[in-house]
């Protein structure tokens, strides 16, 4: 599959998006990840099995537009990506406010507060 | 309607299903059902215990013991794969169930002596 | 007549769930006006646990991400790392897969048919359903290993083997199956209580379906042909496929789409039984992944996307799942709008929720 990523801006997202949807696609996801330094928002549009994608690179806490005016159904990543990571999204068609995924540990995939490590079983006498 | 032939089926069949403790539950060849080990064979490599995807595997070198919990064992059955001297194979049978407290974990003590070699060499892993 | 408004928890525990998913349901009288969906009741994490397993031992990890669709999340995250090495695996390898996908697309379709008849109060389709699934299971069984966690995949192939001889014996049995699963479907499809609780309900238009980014049987249920299958991965594009869809928009054409696609997977199985190309099944992996891939394939409830990165070890650094179920939401919030208070549970489980694999 073609792994074509265009960078964007948080401030154009929203453009991209209308754009998008005019051209008759559909969103696929939002991936976020954490990046080297920052985080990379990585937005999918498919259309026909053709995906293509955009790439917000933002540090942690930037304020991105939400596309929920063009994709109703944009909600649900916005969130959970509010929900783990802690960005923040203005205008979602529908927010939770951080309820969306309930975790006990608050913005669990977030860099500097690292998801709790497995039970490490102990391995004395290893090598 | 539709289902009378359903409702026949139902009465002039057996059913389904089995009584299974009175009629073992039946299995194939290929089942994974559990890890058995072999203490003879074992030289305490401990690459099954490495590449345990859920970290069930525990040798002990000192002791010499191999433990292997069962109720962490997804019998992904990667250790019997990786394993070069043959030390590990798969069973078809489940393996029996366990309290809480037991935790189903089982230790085995490794009966493997190494060959005399007839030269000086190092002594390795032991 | 405009009633007070009220507001209707459903779930997170509810006779028909299989999983936690909670609802709130604004009602006015006995209608729906709003749907607010809220989850975080399974959050397991399971997307971080990659960088601390090798890539080779995280294809069981990943085939856990959802306990009925496990063979797709293993043979979509094989595909990827497979993408980011730059590995093309045997060809027996991809028929093999093919093979044992659809087999879990048909076990998971009947296992929602039985769910779907169950929470209808339809008991005695219920165990039909799941009666026909177990002889499915048998096979998967047999073959792999494993009834529901088949463990098969590898990435550069598949690590179990299936003689010829046994393949043309599940080619006949399978017949066998199919004519079974033929008069369960004439069952789901005719009999007027299901046609009387199904038809009309939880209307999702073709152009709300799209917007919202509905997946799988619930996009196929509102017309629109849109299977990861029509594209190029596995053995698909060598058989032919194209996908099945139905008209109603409503929860009956749901269920006529994943009844006819118990019969497709068949046919696509019996195709590929008959092409079945010789040779190895696996090729051996040298190296680290490298890059970033977005690896797609069609799970039985639609879409699924696994995105990997990884930085030239053997731990990839970054994972992360976007299910069908995800992306369904949306669509049954839109579905839900408008319907009777009484119809929400089969609404609910048209869109075949898997919570677990939502979540990771």
């Amino acid at each position: 599959m073609t792994m074509q990523i265009i960078p964007a801006s948080p401030a154009g997202i929203e453009k991209i998006a209308a754009d998008m949807k005019a051209e008759g696609r559909r969103l696929v996801v939002i991936t976020c990840t954490a990046a080297a330094e920052e985080y990379d928002i990585t937005y999918s549009f498919d259309k026909e099995n053709d995906l293509v994608h955009y790439r917000l690179t933002v540090p942690e806490g930037t304020v991105i537009p939400s596309i929920g005016a063009s994709y109703g159904g944009a909600f649900v990543y916005e969130n959970e990506i509010h929900d783990l990571y802690g960005f923040t999204f203005t205008g979602m068609t529908l927010d939770f406010g951080g309820t969306f995924i309930r975790t006990k540990i608050q913005y669990p995939f977030k860099k500097e507060k690292p998801a709790p490590t497995v039970t490490k079983v102990t391995k004395e006498g290893a090598s | 309607m539709k289902m009378l032939k359903t409702i026949l089926k139902q009465v002039t069949h057996k059913p389904v299903t089995t009584t299974f403790p009175a009629e073992p539950a039946k299995h194939f060849d290929a089942t994974r059902g559990h890890i058995v080990f072999d203490p003879s064979k074992c030289r305490s490599c401990t690459i099954c215990m490495k590449r345990c995807p859920s970290q069930a595997i525990v040798v002990d070198r000192a002791k010499n013991t191999w433990t292997i919990d069962r109720f962490r064992c997804i019998i992904c059955s990667q250790c019997v794969e990786l394993c070069k001297f043959g030390g590990l194979s798969l069973a078809t049978e489940y393996s029996a169930c366990a309290t809480p407290e037991e935790r189903g974990t089982e230790t085995f003590a490794i009966t493997y002596v190494k060959p005399e070699r007839p030269k000086k060499d190092a002594e390795c892993g032991e | 007549m405009t009633g007070k408004r009220t507001v209707v928890p459903f779930g997170p525990q509810h006779p028909v769930l299989p999983e936690p998913i909670h609802l709130d349901l604004v009602i006015e009288d006995e209608h729906v006006v709003e749907a607010i969906p809220s989850i975080g009741y399974v959050h397991r994490g399971l997307e971080s646990l990659v960088d601390r397993r090798e890539y080779a031992d995280f294809v069981y990890l990943a085939e856990r991400i959802c306990g009925i669709c496990s063979f797709t999340h293993s043979s979509t995250f094989c595909q990827g790392v497979e993408g980011l090495m730059g590995i093309e695996i045997p060809e027996r390898a991809n028929y093999l897969r093919t093979m044992w996908g659809e087999y879990s697309r048909i076990h998971s379709h009947l296992l929602w048919l039985g769910l779907f008849a169950d929470a209808l109060g339809f008991e005695s389709l219920f165990y039909n359903a799941w009666k026909i699934r177990e002889s499915i299971l048998n096979e998967l069984e047999a073959t792999t290993g494993g009834r529901v966690i088949q463990g098969v995949c590898k990435v550069g192939g598949v690590r179990r083997d299936v003689t010829n001889e046994f393949l043309s014996g599940m080619d006949k049995r399978l017949e066998g199956i199919e004519a079974e699963m033929q008069e369960m479907v004439n069952v789901f499809l005719n009999d007027y209580t299901m046609k009387k609780r199904l038809i009309g309900k939880g209307i999702l238009k073709p152009e709300d379906a799209y917007n919202l980014g509905a997946v799988g049987p619930v996009a196929r249920g509102s017309g629109l042909a849109q299977d990861v299958r029509t594209s190029e991965y596995l053995a698909y594009q060598d058989i032919g496929f194209k996908p099945v869809t139905a008209n109603g928009c409503d929860g009956y054409a749901r269920c006529e789409v994943r009844c006819k696609e118990l019969f497709q997977s068949a046919e696509i199985i019996h195709k590929v039984i008959a092409a079945m190309p010789d040779g190895e099944v696996a090729v051996p992996v040298k190296g680290n992944p490298d890059g970033e891939y977005f690896s797609r394939s069609e799970q039985p409830r639609g879409e699924v996307i696994h995105y990997l990165r990884g930085n030239g070890t053997k731990y990839l650094t970054q994972f992360r799942v976007r299910t069908p179920t995800l992306t369904n939401v949306p669509s049954l919030v839109a579905m839900l709008a408008g319907a009777e208070l009484a119809d929400v549970p089969q609404i609910v489980l048209t869109i075949d929720p898997c919570i677990g694999c939502m979540e990771r």
